[in-house]
């Protein structure tokens, strides 16, 4: 009797075990969970240039009284005051995995493939090169050199029209879009042959 | 006659000394900002996993070939991983992934009001002072951006960020098949837990 239990026992701690090492290597795994964990995945990022000037205003370009007397004044003074610069701002199109749904993976167990549905790409803004590029700067006569002061105030209008102009631009931005989803399906593609599935990825809209 | 001569000259010369005066005295007279059309310059793809973003604030002064400023600046670092430049290995039946190095990038932010210069002097020279050129405030803000990557690695964020990445590719990659298609172990590696840059540096 004694006999016939301790074996028993011991076939339900074989079975335990082996159940166990059989889970480490698992070929079905939860996908949704597991691209649920990476999170934010970066697919494309687009380089947008700015190029402002700071110079004497001009009587042509002064609407107002003040500005056109401004203008007048600026004429008179001896020599000239100009600076070109410009910097880069970065603009990244990324796919949140941690928002896929269950509904949003379908698995075909009997012959591999997998259909997931991807979240939509979005846009945001990753930041601006901290440098102001000098393109060109001439200060002659008795003009006063250009101050950091003066530089920091054109940067900051120039980065209100870049926020406003990339957010125009649909054109680019679908390009931006478009290369990210193309990169998305071909890397998950790949990651999931790797898991042994055949994968069709799609984006929700 | 010679009176009228008289009151065009004091009102000519009262007007010069004006001018004068009003050139001396105001500041630089309100510049012309113009810019022209943002341009895309590049778009291109990647796979890139980011597992910490920084935002931070800072007031800084500092000061370049005697010449000083101060300033405020909003900086945006971030902790990235290169997902395209994964290192698998295979030995036997077990997949290696190596966790690649981080890339640790530091950007101002891209907002209008990011960047705030309050003064800005010639330490040097009180008479005939000289300005802080593009040049040297641009060496200024390499400094800046230096400082900051040491912080984000001093303060342990890079070894957060190597766990961060390596808990959300455990699960990605552990289910990966061997070379032979078959299922296998697979082990996700971390050879700098404390950044790669250290290592470097």
């Amino acid at each position: 009797m004694n006999k016939s239990l301790l074996s028993v026992f011991f076939a339900v701690v074989m079975a335990i075990v082996f159940s166990a090492c059989g889970k480490q290597v698992d070929s079905r795994p939860d996908l949704t969970n597991r691209l649920q964990d990476v999170g934010r995945l970066e697919l494309s990022k687009m380089t947008v240039g700015k190029v402002g000037m700071i110079s004497d205003p001009t009587y042509d370009h002064a609407r107002t009284l003040s500005e056109k007397a401004e203008a007048i004044f600026s004429n008179m003074k001896v020599g000239t005051r100009i600076g070109v610069y410009s910097y880069d701002t970065y603009i990244l199109a990324y796919i949140d995995l941690s928002q896929i749904r269950p509904e949003d993976v379908e698995i075909d167990e009997e012959n591999s493939i997998a259909r997931i549905t991807l979240p939509p790409v979005e846009i945001m803004t990753d930041g601006r090169e901290p440098q102001l590029h000098e393109v060109h700067s001439r200060v002659t006569g008795l003009r006063s050199s250009i101050r950091p002061e003066e530089r920091a105030k054109l940067k900051a209008k120039m980065a209100a029209e870049v926020k406003k102009e990339v957010a125009a631009n649909k054109q680019a931005i679908g390009e931006m879009k478009k290369a990210a989803e193309e990169k998305g399906r071909v890397w998950l593609t790949n990651l999931l042959r790797n898991w042994g599935y055949e994968a069709t990825i799609e984006y929700r809209d | 006659m010679k009176r009228w001569i008289k009151a065009l000259a004091a009102i000519l010369a009262a007007v010069i000394l004006g001018y004068v005066i009003w050139y001396f005295t105001r500041e630089e007279a309100p510049r012309d900002y113009s810019t022209r059309e943002a341009t895309i310059k590049q778009i291109e793809s990647m796979v890139d996993l980011c597992t910490l973003d920084i935002h931070e604030e800072m007031a800084v002064k500092d000061s370049i070939n005697g010449k000083w400023i101060v300033a405020r600046q909003t900086i945006k670092g971030r902790v990235r991983f290169d997902l395209d430049s994964l290192h698998i290995e295979y030995r036997g039946d077990t997949t290696f992934v190596y966790l690649p190095p981080e890339r640790v990038e530091e950007l101002e932010d891209a907002s209008p009001q990011a960047y705030e210069v309050f003064d800005s002097w010639d330490g040097s020279r009180t008479v005939f002072a000289r300005t802080l050129t593009a040049a040297e405030e641009n060496a200024l803000k390499r400094r800046w951006q230096k400082r900051t990557v040491d912080r984000i690695y001093s303060r342990g964020y890079v070894r957060r960020a190597r766990e961060n990445a390596m808990a959300s590719l455990r699960p990605l990659f552990s289910a990966m098949r061997g070379p032979s298609g078959a299922a296998g172990h697979v082990m996700i590696v971390d050879p700098a837990p404390g950044g790669y840059m250290r290592i470097a540096r």
